[in-house]
């Protein structure tokens, strides 16, 4: 946002809110918009405007803004795409603050000029525009509903930004039969101006809005969305819902790094690295929402599984550890919680079976113990209909009970699965705000979201330290191939550039004849590894370019001729320079470690189990840059050969410490040299504690343009 | 101890197979060297020369491979070696070679000029090794007479004794000799031999195609002796692979890729030699059970159809040491076509 952008405020709190297109025709979305704005209850000042004059539910219509007095604080635009432009420009005269362009016809139809123009425009007059292509803005703290979508819309605690027009006022529907009360919703439609940066900047401040949920189809400006989700996710719960998962990235991509971030790898990747919780389903983000708007902070990490039903108290487990929750397992202390609720042949092992003969007397007395109990954090309570235990006394229990836990701040949560009263007990519950759900896998989706949030809060938020790097001497490097009309770099650039950074490679020289080859390897002592330089040869092992471990001048004589003629006869138009000596590193753990430059989001690092089976594997995380060193770490431990640079098998544990360094380095080289779109160190050998690592082989690739 | 420089006039006119079919019809003791390698073979950190090594291999000769080349790029042999100490090297080799054998053959570089730069041309062999100079000429019939009268009119062979010339690859010998032979008598040269072209002997073994082609091979390496007779590029639909009627002869190979997989299916139903997967694709689990279970080797290359394709056209079949019919057929060439006495003779 620029410095001479109006406040935030004024688009979700505006004073006055004039509709240009307004219509008296009940078929128009021009009246449908009045109509929302007067039956929502809107506090402020309402101005339609139509030039031909007249009346939309008792309101005189303005035939133009200039017959209105008074500041305009948001314009809803709902005139053709055409006279949008015509119309902004009259906005501007009259110093409007805020544009929701609800018009279509713009860049998502190929008419990208005409929008960029009108925001263009719209900025250098201190306008911003909302859209277009959008339903409109709807904000609970001024009771403005100016959308053309549902008239109702329940007040509460969900903010909603979405992407998609036609999901989002859908999505007003389903919030009205779940009850899910929104603080606000609003569309971003094509993104010209406001995103949802723009937007999580108010709603994080917001007091009234407890969970943010977001529908995305496409990121512009990721570095701007990873800065505000990382702020937001600090204060309370963000949940996304990404489609358009594009394939373009990885179609694209030159690099490990980049194919095998694969089609939504890195949008998934920074989401967890902001804190986001990430829906795969409609029915996941709106019951997260709801449940994380309503329930309190666990004060631990202790659960524990009520349930009349074995098989139920099974499933709910599985769940609990696909969602990351910690079952609570003191044998000893679940005994004498639940010994009274349960009888002989139940279990008070977690999950606490008190079986089926369990009626509201056992379970108000399980959930009692729950309760009070201080080791226990949090409770899920299950239920399979049963002849013993009545519905409404059921219903009226879960309702009790919910209450007395918000209250001792403790969540919880009700899974309960039966005939026709069961569900109609379901819907009653959830018009309530009761957490209570039909399915088990759904109810511990919630808890688990709960927790990683929770978890979330709870890390320590640690600042970026930037390495030092020396970016004069990189800039020379990369100068020299733009100079050659190349975009990647030769080994000798590409160790001038790893030494400025700070990542250790194996001592090398560059050998023009056999002669000097020979001298290399004596100088830098044996056993040496041999491979040919050539712009033309880039995958050098095809062409019989390498030869590792020559021990003696004899082998590398014979190497040197090896390569020569291999490379000569398998690539005969190649440009041959000579042939890169280095000392033969001992491998150790294999790593792989990268950066570039994502369309979205900018500099993004990896890390992964790395050598030549990588893209076999997979075996790799990203993550945003910049990030710290406990984010990176985080990163590391999600790749399952993590164990291996603890030490497997009898192994001592390796230098991660270097290992996160490394990946900063990258991360900070790729930000701070913008030419640089890839980087990658394969393989990173990692030696022991206090060993460091070693970049055995580095591939550097230039953009396309500076 | 007789010396005789096998030199050709132009690449490929098989050197190496005369060298092996001449040893097998001496009978007698035969001593083998090559001091300028020119079929690079890198295998253990080693530099080899693939005739040198098969033909110590095949001649049982006890001297490491290694050992009978002094070595193969100019730039190396440059940096190591001035005239006379390649010259040394030369008589050094040539006396442990020859050691106690009744004829020592010489295989010299890849045609007459080759080596020059460095003192291992097959005329300063000759004269180094003080050595009989035997020329093998192969081409169409106006090349060979060509090559022959070239060679003795131009090239300058003071000081060195060329016993005389052999033709190989002749599609029909008795019309060549009754044709030619005369107009090389009368240059002055003598005709040792004339020898038939044999279509057995250009086709290669899957194991060298797997060699030539740095090939991963992913099943059926027991059947890496077979040989490829015919060669379908596999680039079309699996229907009309099924017409071609080259996918229906035997001992054939298929050049496809790895995701080909109802082709490939289909190859491994016939009676196919090998299958050689471009571009690095792995094919399914199941086809590499399947070929493992013919014995059909399945080769793996880096590169596309196209040049794999190109590579294998390119080829020259080299024999390999587990080609024994074909060393048999070499020797029994030597024997019918070959003055191998004259050879012989001091």
């Amino acid at each position: 946002m620029t410095t001479d952008s109006p406040d935030i405020r004024f688009l979700f709190e505006p004073r006055s809110t004039a509709v240009i297109g307004a219509s008296s025709d009940r078929g128009k979305i021009g009246f449908k918009l009045v109509e929302n704005i007067v039956s929502g209850g809107y506090e402020g000042r309402i101005i339609p405007v139509n030039p031909k004059g007249g009346e939309v539910l008792g309101l005189p219509m303005h035939t133009s803004l200039d017959d209105v007095d008074g500041p305009i604080d948001l314009a809803t635009l709902a005139v053709p795409a055409r006279m949008v432009f015509d119309t902004v420009r009259q906005c501007a005269a009259r110093q409007v603050k805020y544009l929701s362009i609800v018009t279509s016809g713009f860049s998502e139809v190929g008419n990208s000029d005409e929008e960029r123009k009108i925001v263009a425009f719209a900025r250098s007059h201190g306008m911003r525009v909302l859209g277009p292509n959008i339903f409109g803005i709807y904000s609970a703290p001024v009771r403005i509903n100016a959308t053309f979508g549902p008239k109702e819309i329940v007040r509460g605690n969900v903010a909603i930004i979405t992407q998609s027009g036609a999901l989002g006022i859908a999505m007003i529907g389903r919030t009205a039969v779940e009850n899910v009360g929104l603080s606000a919703i609003v569309s971003v439609g094509n993104k010209s101006d406001i995103d949802e940066a723009d937007l999580l900047a108010y709603l994080v401040a917001h007091e009234d809005t407890r969970v943010i949920m977001l529908y995305i189809e496409g990121v512009g400006s990721g570095q701007r969305l990873v800065d505000a989700l990382k702020a937001a996710t600090r204060v309370k719960p963000v949940v996304v819902i990404k489609s358009g998962r594009s394939r373009r990235g990885a179609v694209a991509a030159a690099s490990h790094t980049g194919s095998l971030a694969g089609a939504d790898g890195i949008f998934d990747a920074i989401m967890r690295q902001c804190g986001v919780l990430r829906a795969e389903s409609l029915d996941d983000a709106f019951n997260w929402c709801k449940f994380l708007a309503d329930s309190p902070v666990p004060p631990g990490e202790n659960t524990v599984i009520v349930t009349n039903g074995g098989g139920v108290g099974v499933m709910a487990t599985d769940a609990s550890e696909k969602h990351g929750i910690e079952l609570y397992d003191d044998a000893a202390s679940l005994k004498a919680c639940f010994k009274a609720a349960t009888p002989d042949f139940g279990s008070t092992k977690n999950p606490v079976d008190i079986t089926g003969q369990a009626g509201a007397r056992e379970y108000t007395l399980a959930l009692d113990a729950a309760l009070e109990a201080k080791s226990i954090h949090s409770v899920m309570a299950l239920y399979c209909e049963t002849a013993l235990f009545d519905v409404d006394a059921l219903v009226a229990l879960i309702r009790e009970n919910c209450a007395r836990y918000r209250n001792a701040g403790k969540p919880i949560l009700f899974s309960i699965i039966g005939g026709a009263k069961v569900e109609a007990a379901i819907s009653r519950l959830k018009t309530e705000r009761v957490p209570v759900f039909g399915d088990v896998y759904a109810a511990v989706s919630c808890m688990g979201a709960l927790y990683r949030h929770t978890r979330h809060l709870a890390e320590k938020e640690r600042p970026v330290v930037e390495p030092d790097i020396d970016v004069a001497a990189v800039e020379e490097m990369v100068a020299r191939a733009r100079r050659d009309n190349r975009q990647f770099l030769l080994p000798a650039e590409a160790h001038g550039i790893m030494k400025a950074v700070g990542i250790r490679m194996p001592a090398t020289a560059i050998a023009r004849n056999l002669d000097e080859a020979v001298r290399a390897a004596d100088a830098i002592g044996y056993p040496v590894v041999m491979k040919v330089i050539s712009k033309d040869i880039i995958h050098k092992s095809d062409f019989g370019g390498v030869a590792l471990d020559l021990v003696d001048r004899g082998e590398v004589i014979d190497a040197f001729q090896a390569i020569m003629h291999a490379c000569r006869s398998k690539a005969p138009t190649a440009h041959i320079e000579g042939v890169e000596v280095s000392e033969m590193v001992q491998f150790k753990t294999e790593t792989i470690v990268g950066a570039r430059r994502d369309r979205a989001f900018g500099p993004v690092v990896m890390f992964g189990l790395g050598g030549i089976y990588v893209e076999v594997m997979k075996d790799v995380a990203f993550r945003a840059y910049p990030l710290n060193a406990s984010e990176a770490l985080h990163m590391v431990k999600e790749t399952r050969s993590y164990p291996l640079l603890l030490g497997v098998r009898g192994e001592k544990r390796k230098d991660i410490d270097a290992v996160v360094d490394t990946v900063i380095r990258l991360g900070a080289l790729v930000r701070r040299v913008p030419a640089i779109s890839d980087i990658e160190l394969n393989p990173l050998v990692v030696y022991e504690v206090g060993s460091g690592v070693k970049a055995l082989d580095v591939r550097i690739l230039l953009s396309s343009q500076e | 101890m007789k010396r005789i420089v096998v030199a050709s006039s132009r690449k490929s006119a098989g050197k190496t197979s005369l060298v092996l079919g001449m040893a097998r019809a001496m009978g007698g003791s035969v001593g083998y060297m090559k001091p300028l390698g020119d079929r690079l073979l890198y295998r253990k950190k080693r530099l080899w020369d693939y005739d040198a090594a098969l033909v110590t291999r095949l001649l049982d000769l006890g001297h490491a491979e290694d050992e009978i080349t002094i070595g193969f790029e100019r730039v190396k042999l440059r940096y190591m070696y001035d005239r006379d100490t390649t010259a040394r090297k030369v008589l050094d080799i040539a006396a442990r070679t020859g050691e106690g054998k009744d004829v020592l053959l010489i295989e010299a570089g890849a045609d007459l000029s080759a080596g020059s730069s460095v003192f291992l041309d097959p005329i300063e062999l000759a004269r180094t090794l003080d050595a009989s100079l035997v020329v093998l000429v192969t081409g169409t019939v106006d090349s060979v007479v060509d090559d022959v009268a070239f060679i003795k009119r131009h090239v300058n062979l003071s000081g060195v004794r060329l016993d005389g010339v052999v033709f190989n690859k002749i599609p029909d010998v008795a019309d060549f000799k009754d044709t030619q032979v005369a107009d090389v008598t009368a240059l002055g040269v003598d005709v040792l031999g004339v020898l038939p072209y044999k279509e057995e002997l250009t086709h290669a073994s899957i194991r060298f195609l797997a060699d030539v082609l740095f090939a991963r091979v992913i099943a059926g390496e027991g059947g890496l002796d077979k040989v490829a007779r015919h060669i379908l590029v596999a680039a079309m639909s699996t229907e009309s692979a099924l017409r071609d009627p080259v996918f229906h002869k035997p001992e054939k190979l298929i050049i496809t890729s790895g995701d080909r997989s109802d082709l490939v299916l289909a190859a491994l139903d016939t009676n196919t030699s090998a299958i050689v997967l471009a571009n690095n694709i792995l094919p399914p689990p199941i086809i590499v059970a399947k070929a493992t279970e013919r014995n059909i080797p399945v080769l793996l290359v880096p590169t596309d159809t196209f040049k794999t394709a190109k590579q294998i056209d390119d080829m020259e079949a080299l024999l390999t040491r587990e080609e024994t019919g074909k060393l048999d057929l070499l020797a029994s060439l030597a024997s019918r076509h070959v003055d191998v006495a004259r050879l012989m003779a001091p």
